[in-house]
């Protein structure tokens, strides 16, 4: 064996020059991306956004700094409509033209079926890696399918159910709210409404046409009716092995729909609720015509801000909380994590639309992302709040009531569209037209629940 | 005339009407050679016919008896898509306001393009404008025309309203957002959107018919009305038909007013078959019920297109 002569101090210099080498090669390794089957070779990433602002603004913000760490990909963008996202954006995502990051929704058929056909690329890795599965918490859980895969990664989280309200319509209602911001019952808010209408506003003002809106204060109101354990089995039993502990004709539930009932028969909503949107209701209200507005936390870095720019919204929103349909319990604001980004299998730059998506999912890329550029909450909890700088501060009095009051799973938000949503929002729409009854719809849901888990999805 | 020939006989003979028509044949070329070669001049054509529309067609009635989710292979499950719709209430219902949107609209065009271009070819003052005024609505794109009308018929700010309320009916009638009055306003903006190719087309037939018809008519003393009445309907009939039941078919399978409108609501109250198919296929994944919708009305209308036609064809003889 031949020796090594070396003296001390030139063995000192060669470790050096190793080490130095060594740690020099790890830097450059940690800059390089993770994945070892990522190319350097120019690669252009294409992503799905919504065709509102914030999304946009979130994926180009995202986009910009991802392309200054991988100078050799490109990111280009397709627009799908609020529409599109929940039905028709199934073909596209199956279709040899897939996008590399889809938008699904994981409350619509589109999700659904992505799933069951092994349509979409497991996120194992992304939820493995940076701690992913802590940082995002709860609703992990419920992202992880029945095969174990994770297929898709939450973007963000906004509140919905808030009430927002205009501080100068109510105080010329001469309406009082409750200092904890939630209305003690249903009475009171019939009687808000009532002040407002005698002041010349109109009360609440809601979407009543959109496919979404008459079913989210079930979401809301459903929650503080029954127990957590009965909230728990509603959101679950569609799965034909979950045994069914809560039915749709318990009480809890036939009052909610009582409530919905007795606010649309109490004139809370304003004229012609049923045939106009949630855009067109977020005018009337940011118009100053009616005293509140159904709507969410996006809401103050969107339309209100944007209204205000334009010199119609006058006022600074406040916010209350939906009544309780039970004395004593409490309403909360409805959390949805359900725009989720996934990769479809057809995506032709799949290791790079991986990396991408984990990037948007990191702490740097929540705070560029949907801190800095959207204005909504992270999807993760791991982002200081010294970083909420960009939030309006309307939207983080509503953070700081869910901090204080909890925030409950809704429904509609957490089952498969085809058995939740798009089932249930039309049922309501006749509930408050007076064409059904509470008891008629409690029916019709515990049928379609025995349907659904005999015949799936 | 008759083209008359003087036999050997001097008597007057008609032409032998066999012998010519041989000629003739000969002459375009029916011969056997040219009939293979006219045949396989015909084959792209059916291929393409058979691609993009016997494809479709049997993909359809295939789908229509299996169960998909959009995805992934079809799962056979006979005839159970036609008996959950003929035993769907929501079915039968949009079923029933599908054939009355269809119906109202068709006969509210046709009847209102009729006296337009009556009116029109009368020659009423301003008739050179109104011919292209009447037109405009046809070729605005029908979501901005039903955007438009949905803002118009809101309660007190909307266009329908504030004119109700100025001759001192209601003007906070909400016509879009109660399920017993939103097909109404739908009906109506068929109507208007639908009327001015109407209006071009039945112009044409009016001022097909021979103006000494008229003035013969004129001579022996019948009025404006009674042209119209006696003269001019009668000899339009057939155009008339042809629009009515294509009207029918095209407003049937419409989904752009309805949906830009009301998306269906309230309540499902607005929701024609079409709306109906697509809520199946895409937010609940039945594209097997779906699908059997479309069946069905392929063959209601194809019921319709042939009494149409036979309709025509009986008033042209």
């Amino acid at each position: 064996m031949k020796k090594n002569n070396l003296p001390l101090s030139t063995s000192i210099t060669a470790t050096t020059a190793v080490l130095g080498s060594a740690a020099l090669l790890l830097g450059v390794l940690t800059s390089a991306p993770a994945s070892a089957a990522l190319s350097t070779a120019p690669v252009t990433l294409k992503v799905q956004y919504e065709t509102t602002a914030a999304p946009e603004e979130k994926w180009k913000a995202i986009a910009s700094e991802f392309t200054k760490k991988y100078p050799n990909v490109k990111i280009e963008f397709s627009a799908i409509t609020n529409e599109a996202k929940g039905g028709p954006n199934l073909q596209v995502l199956s279709s040899d033209g897939a996008p590399d990051i889809g938008l699904i929704p994981l409350n619509s058929n589109v999700y659904t079926q992505l799933v069951k056909a092994k349509a979409l690329v497991p996120l194992n890795g992304i939820f493995a890696a940076d701690n992913t599965v802590k940082r995002i918490g709860p609703p992990a859980d419920t992202l992880k399918q029945a095969d174990g895969n994770y297929y898709a990664a939450p973007h963000s989280v906004v509140f919905y159910n808030v009430l927002w309200t205009n501080p100068d319509a109510l105080k010329k209602a001469k309406v009082t709210l409750p200092a904890d911001k939630h209305l003690t019952n249903v009475t009171q808010l019939i009687q808000i409404s009532k002040k407002c209408e005698k002041a010349g506003y109109a009360g609440l003002a809601i979407g009543g046409k959109t496919n979404f809106q008459a079913s989210w204060m079930f979401d809301a109101m459903m929650p503080s009716a029954v127990s957590d354990a009965a909230l728990n089995n509603y959101i679950n039993s569609y799965k034909e092995d979950e045994k069914i502990t809560a039915k749709w004709t318990d009480i809890g539930i036939l009052k909610t729909l009582r409530a919905l009932e007795q606010i649309a028969k109490g004139g809370v909503y304003q004229k012609g609720y049923l045939g106009m949107d949630l855009d067109q209701a977020t005018a009337v209200f940011t118009s100053g015509k009616s005293c509140m507005l159904l709507g969410g936390t996006w809401m103050p870095g969107g339309a209100f801000e944007a209204d205000t720019k334009k010199g119609t919204m006058k006022f600074t929103p406040g916010f209350a909380v939906l009544p309780s349909v039970v004395t004593g319990a409490k309403s909360t604001f409805t959390p949805y994590y359900g725009d989720a980004f996934g990769v479809p299998t057809k995506s032709k730059n799949r290791d790079w639309a991986l990396e991408l998506l984990r990037y948007s999912v990191s702490d740097e890329g929540q705070r560029i992302g949907v801190l800095e550029a959207s204005g909504n909450f992270p999807a993760v909890n791991t982002v200081p709040k010294s970083a909420y700088t960009k939030i309006p501060k309307s939207v983080l009095d509503v953070l700081a009531h869910v901090e204080e009051y909890g925030a409950k799973s809704g429904w509609t938000s957490e089952v498969p569209g085809a058995y939740g949503q798009a089932f249930l929002n039309p049922l309501i729409q006749r509930l408050q037209e007076g064409k059904t009854t509470a008891v008629q719809i409690t029916k019709d849901l515990q049928a379609e629940l025995l349907k659904v888990r005999k015949n799936g999805l | 005339m008759t083209n008359l020939k003087v036999e050997s006989s001097g008597e007057l003979q008609p032409p032998k009407q066999g012998r010519v028509f041989r000629s003739k044949k000969k002459k375009i070329g029916l011969d056997g050679t040219n009939i293979r070669s006219a045949k396989f001049a015909l084959i792209p054509v059916f291929l393409l016919l058979f691609i993009f529309l016997g494809l479709p067609v049997i993909n359809s009635i295939q789908l229509s008896f299996s169960r998909w989710g959009g995805l992934g292979p079809l799962e056979p499950v006979g005839t159970q898509n036609y008996k959950d719709l003929f035993s769907d209430e929501q079915m039968r219902y949009s079923a029933r306001i599908t054939i009355l949107y269809a119906f109202s609209v068709a006969i509210g065009v046709v009847a209102i393009a009729t006296v337009l271009a009556a009116a029109v070819s009368a020659g009423v003052r301003g008739h050179k404008f109104y011919k292209v005024v009447w037109f405009f609505p046809g070729i605005a794109p029908p979501t901005a025309v039903a955007i438009f009308w949905s803002s118009g018929f809101q309660p007190e700010t909307g266009i329908v309203n504030t004119i109700l309320g100025k001759i001192g009916l209601r003007d906070d009638y909400a016509w879009l957002a109660s399920s017993d009055t939103a097909l109404y306003p739908v009906i109506f903006v068929g109507i208007w959107i639908a009327v001015g190719f109407a209006f071009l087309v039945i112009l044409g037939a009016i001022e097909q018919i021979p103006i000494s018809v008229r003035e013969a008519a004129t001579v022996d003393g019948a009025n404006i009305r009674q042209q119209f009445f006696k003269i001019t309907l009668p000899l339009i009939k057939p155009v008339m038909l042809i629009m009515l039941t294509l009207q029918i078919i095209w407003t049937f399978n419409g989904f752009t007013v309805v949906w830009a409108m009301t998306t269906g609501g309230p309540a499902d109250s607005t929701s024609i078959l079409p709306i109906l198919a697509y809520k199946e296929a895409f937010r609940f994944g039945r594209f097997g019920t779906a699908a059997a919708m479309a069946v069905i009305a392929g063959i209601f209308l194809m019921i319709i297109g042939s009494l149409g036609i036979r309709l025509s064809r009986s008033e042209q003889r």
